[in-house]
């Protein structure tokens, strides 16, 4: 049998159920330090004095750390992008002006939190305040600047243009102008916040125990930061409570709390960040501005052309940017076949949160725009939502884009078919169409989405050429320890993947036993274990890249061990096959009752090698294996390459209805049908779809990150903020098909994103309640008091127009 | 989160008696509405600290109020600057003094709060009415000072 | 079992998973701290600072309770259950087991307050249909299973508990 496809029990489970679970701010010890971080109130602001002796005098106050000595013993974080980024200055305090709410300005260690935070309140800052912009286009505008020696706050400029677009437009029969569309700010926000423990080793380096779910990129930023060498900075991660890409950026605090144990002679200092502080100055997702957008299409409707002018909103700090301004375009056209589209897109810092990477992270904004389009251009030209569809998706696999990327397989039309059967798409249209007669705002919505997986780091260099990144990679050790056990070592950053049980699936598939008998073992260690640069979960990472790296890994080891076992079976090797027998797992001579058991073979390599024909000398039963994905540096003048390996899509279809009377939009009926290619465990690929969904949903009708025209952030507590609970989520039917990708050794693609499908969908379904009463869908957040407004003054006057050039009416 | 308020009054004394009051921070910052104590720096300058009370968020807050921009007997303005449990907030506030009726004066008042930090997420939708409160109280108060005999104290 | 002022302290008595503690708590200290910190039962979470996730939940005399909004000295002389206390002799209780079983945790961060409130619940209803699970949970904050599977699990143990497994 095959352990690829079982929903094996996770082997994660049991500590976690139990309590037993090893978070960073679990570990405590006596003596241990801990950190507490005074933050701006302001924006914008000059900070003229700061005068730490009142918190430096209270008793149990081991030191107090302040920007200016942060500059001194350390260096601006590595920029990514091109100038004038090369000129933005990205300590992890500042120094001489605060640009966001929340920027650190002092931390203070003591010998508790409540004294460390008492100390804090002492610290006296006098600020002088400077005009806050927190509107991208405001923002562009230059009145304001937040890094001055950049000279302005654009960060990035590009334009993505493929095929004929003039040309389609010339030929077009409509060309439906949508002025402008606006994705909003929210975060994924992990139940676990940001935490971390430091401890300046006297040896020299420092010692973590943290979070950071990229923590390969994590030592590359902090050794220069920190003037260390890569080795010496020594990253762990142990349990993860959840990651979604926000958790990538914390570095950040990483250094101040190395800088204040390194203050404090190397005493252990913890840094447990609360929610408050999370929402405010952690990492939130970008924010996007479609502006000018221009769609052409042919007398049947199929979309011909699209040009649009683009807007992305980072934040204060370009900390993983300017890469979303090149991300996106994995999914250029999204699951369309249109070829000629030009995008000019322009990023833009502003005086909020700094934006990190987001489940989703950036495609899914370019997502949500296409499937607008698509959506506003089916209710203006009267054709219905699924034949719009149906008349623009790629069919043909592999898929090249126009911008080279490769779509290994798929089949949206069958995903929207098994969606219809899930939800009844026959019987909601009748009853919306009847429902919509009697006066009711009720609609059905179709979003279609991808979630791109295993990215190529070369796209990095679209954005600055000079980056020295390309390809991917992911490691897995794997060994038989003294008594013959199966140890697996990942560099990934598991934060409720499931990568134990996963990985122990596949070396128990290789390897012929049952992946109770595979050890993965859990956490990640920069000094101990094995990792490389791109080492971390994020951007759909593991089923392809982490997996295939367990599975070169199993059979190294296995190829080791059949060279083992035929010189002590006196076999030939392909005589031999892999098992399980009496004395646990085994290589025998097939057809025979010869055999070696795994704890003979250890035996013999690490503790009795003289029976060992110096033939063997190179087999240690500890290999290591390096997955790369076939990739190649992209045509940075063209904006043309294969920017990701797989692409696993998501089809959902909501029925949704806006109460008359509160506005609060009601969800009636929600199907979800996904496609990862081949599944290794069922139960977990499922469990990471519901939860890219509820992420979804709530993100389009109830999370919003918002700030006023001062830069103060009003939804700054989860009590105003409002994650979704299990009482918003309404029932969802699932529904699951399996294209393999042609491009992977199992036929599994990457997952977990989600692509945003709810918040497409969602939008879909609104216009579709909201178009009778003149209301064009234009954001991507739908809260009640939003859609009062809207409903006041429907918008569709303004928000659309359709120019009809003679052809007949796509009307059907 | 910004807010401005401005109205006028008038007072049954002169210009100059009002310009006089109004000019001090030693006599003006005790009017202010849940005044607590006050920390005199020089003739312009003075920290006074003021209860802060927004639901059932505490605290005190200490306000450094400069007398700036003054132009006797006509104007009198103040600028301010105070923090309060991790927020802060910047304030200007201005007395234009015109003749009024039989020999009194005519106060025209201005203010202008921006706020900044966790209290404005926090209560930002309670503030605008709070301060419109404590607005409407101090202009009471400085009134109340104003008029020879009244008896109606601070608050 | 009385309190009484010690340096600024206050000495108090809670039972926690069968074993009585005695400590002297500044009064500020939260009973999450006191468990975490002083008792080192590290399974009960924080989450969030305005008592919206409910990662903290524990059970205290037979109630459910956000441990970051009640103050260790309002636990003197409780009884409290944390999830450390939910497994009998190193067997899983039934809720445990249905978590794992139908895959109602990921990061594991929110199970051992779900679990708990999971427990008030059905020590309540011992057959609660899916809205009143819904109910039941509204109180904790799951930001990976998208909830799904978590009420399935806290459906499958209250079958199983109803059938005395």
């Amino acid at each position: 049998m095959s352990w690829t496809g079982t929903s094996v029990r996770r082997k994660e489970d049991d500590r976690l159920v139990r309590g037993r679970g090893l978070f960073t701010d679990d570990e405590l010890e006596p003596g241990m330090l801990h950190l507490h971080i005074l933050r701006s109130p302001y924006a914008h602001a000059r900070i003229v004095r700061i005068d730490t002796s009142a918190a430096e005098a209270l008793p149990g106050v081991a030191c107090v750390l302040t920007g200016r000595e942060v500059a001194a013993q350390c260096d601006p974080v590595m920029q990514l992008g091109p100038p004038p980024c090369d000129k933005i200055r990205d300590l992890p305090m500042a120094v001489d002006k605060v640009i966001f709410q929340g920027e650190p300005v002092a931390a203070v260690a003591a010998d508790s939190v409540a004294l460390a935070e008492d100390a804090a309140a002492l610290i006296d800052v006098e600020y002088e305040m400077l005009d806050a912009v927190v509107d991208a286009e405001d923002a562009l505008s230059d009145r304001s600047i937040l890094h001055e020696a950049a000279g302005t706050n654009r960060t990035w400029q590009g334009v993505y243009e493929y095929g004929d677009v003039e040309g389609a437009f010339r030929d077009a029969a409509f060309v439906v102008r949508i002025p402008r569309m606006q994705f909003h700010r929210f975060a994924s926000t992990p139940l676990e916040n940001n935490a971390c423990i430091a401890e300046w080793k006297r040896q020299g380096g420092v010692d973590f125990l943290c979070n950071n779910s990229f923590p390969g990129f994590a030592q590359q930023l902090l050794a220069p930061g920190l003037r260390l060498k890569a080795d010496q900075v020594h990253i762990r991660t142990y349990d993860v409570g959840g990651s979604f890409g926000n958790q990538i950026w914390n570095y950040v605090y990483m250094a101040v709390a190395a800088l204040v144990s390194k203050k404090t002679g190397g005493r252990r200092v913890k840094w447990a960040e609360t929610r408050s502080e999370h929402l405010l100055a952690s990492g939130h997702g970008n924010e996007r501005t479609y502006l000018d957008t221009e769609v052409a299409l042919d007398r049947e409707g199929v979309i011909t052309a699209v040009r649009s002018r683009h807007i992305d909103d980072c934040g204060a700090y370009t900390r993983y940017e300017p890469l979303g301004c090149v991300i996106w375009s994995q999914v250029l056209a999204a699951t369309y076949k249109v070829r000629n589209l030009r995008i000019d897109f322009t990023q833009t810092v502003t005086n909020k949160c700094p934006v990190v990477p987001n489940r989703g992270y950036s495609r899914m904004q370019q997502l949500w725009f296409m499937e607008r389009i698509v959506d506003i251009c089916a209710h203006e030209l009267g054709l219905p939502a699924d034949e719009m569809r149906l008349k623009n998706y790629i069919t043909q696999f592999p898929y090249e884009t126009p911008n080279g990327c490769v779509y290994d397989s798929g089949d949206y039309p069958a995903m929207l078919t098994r969606a219809k059967e899930l939800i009844g798409w026959d019987r909601w249209q009748k009853e919306c169409a009847a429902g919509r007669k009697a006066g009711r705002l009720i609609g059905i919505g179709i979003g279609t989405t991808l979630d791109s997986g295993t990215n190529n780091f070369g796209q990095a260099r679209i954005m600055n050429p000079y980056l020295p990144f390309s390809g991917n990679s992911e490691v897995c050790t794997m060994r038989l320890d003294l008594e013959g056990a199966v140890i697996v070592c990942l560099g990934t950053t598991p934060s409720g993947q499931g990568h134990e049980t996963a990985a122990s699936q596949v070396a128990a598939d290789v390897l012929g036993i049952d992946p109770s008998m595979v050890h993965v073992r859990p956490g990640f260690d920069t000094a101990w274990n094995t990792f490389v640069g791109h080492s971390g979960t994020y951007a759909s990472q593991f089923a392809v890249t982490g997996l295939s790296a367990v599975h070169g890994a199993a059979q190294k080891l296995k190829a080791e061990m059949r060279r083992l076992a035929a010189y002590m079976l006196e076999a030939a090797e392909e005589d031999l096959e892999f098992g399980t027998g009496a004395q646990g797992p085994e290589v025998r001579v097939k057809g025979t009752d010869k055999a070696i058991n795994y704890w003979y073979m250890a035996n013999l390599v690490n503790n009795n090698n003289a029976l060992l024909d110096a033939s063997l000398a190179d087999v240690t039963l500890n290999v290591r294996h390096v997955y790369r994905p076939p990739f190649k540096v992209p045509d940075t003048e063209r904006k043309f390459g294969n920017l990701t390996l797989t692409y696993a899509a998501q089809l959902h279809i909501a029925v949704v209805e806006v109460s008359r009377e509160t506005c609060r939009p009601q969800i009636l009926a929600y199907a979800a049908v996904d496609d990862c290619g081949t599944l290794i465990n069922p139960q977990i690929a499922h469990g990471q779809v519901h939860g890219a969904t509820s992420h979804g949903i709530g993100a389009a009708i109830m999370e919003s990150l918002d700030y006023d025209e001062s830069g103060n952030l009003l939804t700054g507590t989860f009590s105003d903020y409002c994650p979704i609970t299990a009482l918003n989520l309404p029932d969802i039917a699932w529904g699951n098909i399996e294209t393999p990708s042609p491009f992977t050794y199992s036929g599994a693609k990457g997952m977990g994103e989600g692509g945003g499908a709810p918040l497409h969908t969602m939008s879909a379904a609104l216009q579709d309640a909201l178009h009778g009463a003149g209301v064009i869908v234009t954001g991507s957040h739908h809260p009640a008091p939003r859609l009062f407004e809207i409903l006041q003054k429907p918008n569709r006057a303004e928000a659309v127009s359709v120019e009809r050039r003679g052809g007949k009416q796509a009307r059907r | 989160m910004g807010i401005q308020f401005e109205g006028e009054f008038s007072v049954p004394v002169t210009r100059e008696q009002a310009y006089a009051l109004l000019s001090d921070p030693a006599k003006f910052a005790p009017l202010l509405p849940t005044y607590k104590s006050i920390e005199v720096k020089d003739a312009r300058t003075a920290d006074v600290t003021v209860a802060v009370g927004v639901g059932k968020v505490k605290g005190s807050a200490v306000i450094t109020l400069t007398l700036q921009g003054e132009e006797p007997p006509v104007r009198a303005a103040y600028s301010g600057k105070g923090k309060v449990m991790g927020s802060a907030f910047d304030m200007a506030t201005s007395f234009d003094l015109l003749p009024g009726d039989g020999g009194g004066t005519v106060v025209k008042w201005a203010g202008d709060l921006t706020m900044f930090g966790k209290l404005v997420a926090l209560a930002g939708g309670l503030i605008r009415p709070l301060a419109k409160k404590d607005i409407e109280r101090l202009v009471g108060a400085i009134q109340a000072a104003l008029t020879p005999g009244s008896t109606a104290a601070n608050g | 079992m009385s309190t009484t002022e010690a340096g600024g302290r206050i000495a108090i008595e809670v039972t926690v998973n069968g074993t009585r503690h005695r400590r002297e708590v500044e009064p500020r200290l939260l009973l999450v701290q006191l468990l975490r910190e002083d008792l080192r039962l590290t399974g009960t979470h924080i989450g969030c600072d305005t008592t919206y996730c409910g990662a903290c939940t524990v059970i205290v005399d037979g109630e459910p309770v956000k441990s970051c909004t009640m103050l260790a000295v309002q636990a003197d002389g409780a009884e409290i259950l944390t999830v450390e206390g939910l497994a009998r002799d190193g067997e899983l209780h039934p809720l445990q087991r249905a978590f794992s079983e139908n895959h109602g945790l990921q990061c594991g961060y929110c199970t051992p307050g779900m679990l708990m409130s999971a427990h008030a619940l059905l020590a309540r209803n011992p057959d609660p249909d899916r809205k009143q699970i819904r109910k039941g949970i509204q109180g904790n904050l799951c930001r990976c299973t998208g909830y799904h599977n978590i009420i399935a699990a806290i459906d499958a143990a209250a079958a199983a508990m109803r059938e005395g497994k």
